[in-house]
């Protein structure tokens, strides 16, 4: 069975407690990329993680591992979902997975979480990722920049995707809409 | 004390691995149905994690009534509505008739999908029907504000109910089995 693990970010403690507002896992492209992704048969999911607005690893990591990981697993992971892919799957060397997009990747470079961004990349992560794509978009913060860069500069054979206008990946932070056929086309094009 | 916490506090300890799952069960809170309803919510999880999971999903009725997505689940059980008494068929009545498709069909797992506050209980009874489990992170905590099931409106009024159907599941089955025959007669209409 082919699938889909997609990993939200962070959200503020406010966005997260206002009831008015969906929840990280259900909130900006995730439904949208789900539906898509199970109209061409790949079973996608979208795990909440807990206290989303306050990052700790170890609490991530054994949600996320409640899901099914194969070397025919995507993964679509937004912000600090990225960070938390990137660190688990750098000290599980021998996982292989299909492909990987990262969207806006984020690290807790002020050390506000905690060890959450306390680990070393795994040079060799490539090899065991068949596509490892990196989605930015020049509109968003510093921070994100930053990390793009140190990523594609880690990974050379990582791919690339640079577009404008799309601010965090956020609904209301530039995005406009779910819709989202970048990354449609990251995570299934052969 | 972690049925106690589940239902007081709405705390549980999700566990197990999506990879293990045979059986998706969701189990209905309150008697709402619209969408937004905690038992929309609630049949849209056991839905989504039957497709992610490649699972079978078995339903109480009242969550047939509430989803919508189209994807109808392999086994609808319906049951009288419990009432305060706690007679009619209950969560361990769907239990019941899940465990038996299960037996049919050698299953072991299941994936439990309740109500927060109800999950403790939901499990406990599950595993004394000899069902191996495995519980998601994150399920709904809402309560049904207009549900017809009192105890389920609200937090202050599920509390000491819950309580009291704890310490009577944990009676000795002929005590339990006694009261239960009392509590059927006296609800009968006369």
């Amino acid at each position: 069975m082919e699938n889909a693990v997609i990993l939200h970010g962070k959200p503020s403690r406010e966005r997260y407690l206002n009831p008015a507002l969906p929840k990280p896992h259900e909130a900006n492209w995730f439904p949208w990329i789900r539906q898509k992704l199970g109209e061409v048969g790949i079973t996608a999911v979208v795990p909440p993680l807990p206290k989303p607005y306050f990052p700790v690893y170890e609490d991530w990591k054994r949600v996320f591992e409640q899901e099914t990981v194969t070397s025919k697993t995507r993964f679509a992971c937004h912000s600090a979902g990225a960070e938390l892919f990137l660190r688990w799957f750098s000290s599980h060397k021998d996982v292989a997975v299909e492909r990987a997009v990262l969207v806006a990747p984020y690290a807790d470079y002020l050390g506000k979480y905690g060890d959450f961004s306390q680990y070393d990349l795994d040079p060799d992560l490539p090899k065991r990722v068949g596509k490892l794509i990196v989605i930015n978009s020049k509109d968003d913060d510093d921070p994100i920049q930053r990390r793009t860069r140190e990523i594609v500069e880690a990974f050379p054979s990582a791919e690339l995707i640079e577009v404008d206008g799309y601010g965090h990946f956020r609904i209301g932070h530039n995005m406009t809409g779910p819709e989202f056929p970048i990354l449609l086309e990251a995570l299934t094009a052969s | 004390m972690s049925l106690y916490r589940a239902a007081v506090y709405g705390e549980y300890q999700y566990h197990g691995r999506m990879a293990d799952v045979d059986v998706v069960v969701g189990l209905a809170f309150g008697t709402s149905t619209h969408p937004e309803s905690v038992n929309w919510h609630l049949a849209e999880t056991a839905l989504a994690r039957g497709h992610s999971c490649d699972a079978p999903v078995i339903l109480e009725g009242t969550l047939e009534q509430a989803r919508t997505t189209n994807s109808p689940p392999a086994l609808v059980i319906d049951g009288t509505l419990t009432n305060s008494a706690g007679v009619g068929m209950g969560a361990d009545g769907v239990l019941k008739e899940a465990k038996e498709f299960m037996d049919e069909r050698g299953m072991r797992t299941a994936l439990l999908i309740a109500q927060a506050f109800h999950i403790g209980r939901v499990e406990a009874q599950a595993q004394s029907r000899g069902m191996e489990t495995v519980l998601p992170f994150g399920l709904p905590r809402a309560f049904d504000p207009e549900s017809e099931q009192w105890w389920t409106t609200k937090q202050s009024l599920w509390i000491p109910r819950e309580l009291i159907g704890l310490g009577f599941i944990k009676l000795p089955a002929p005590i339990r089995n006694g009261l239960g025959r009392i509590l059927m007669t006296s609800s009968e209409p006369a």
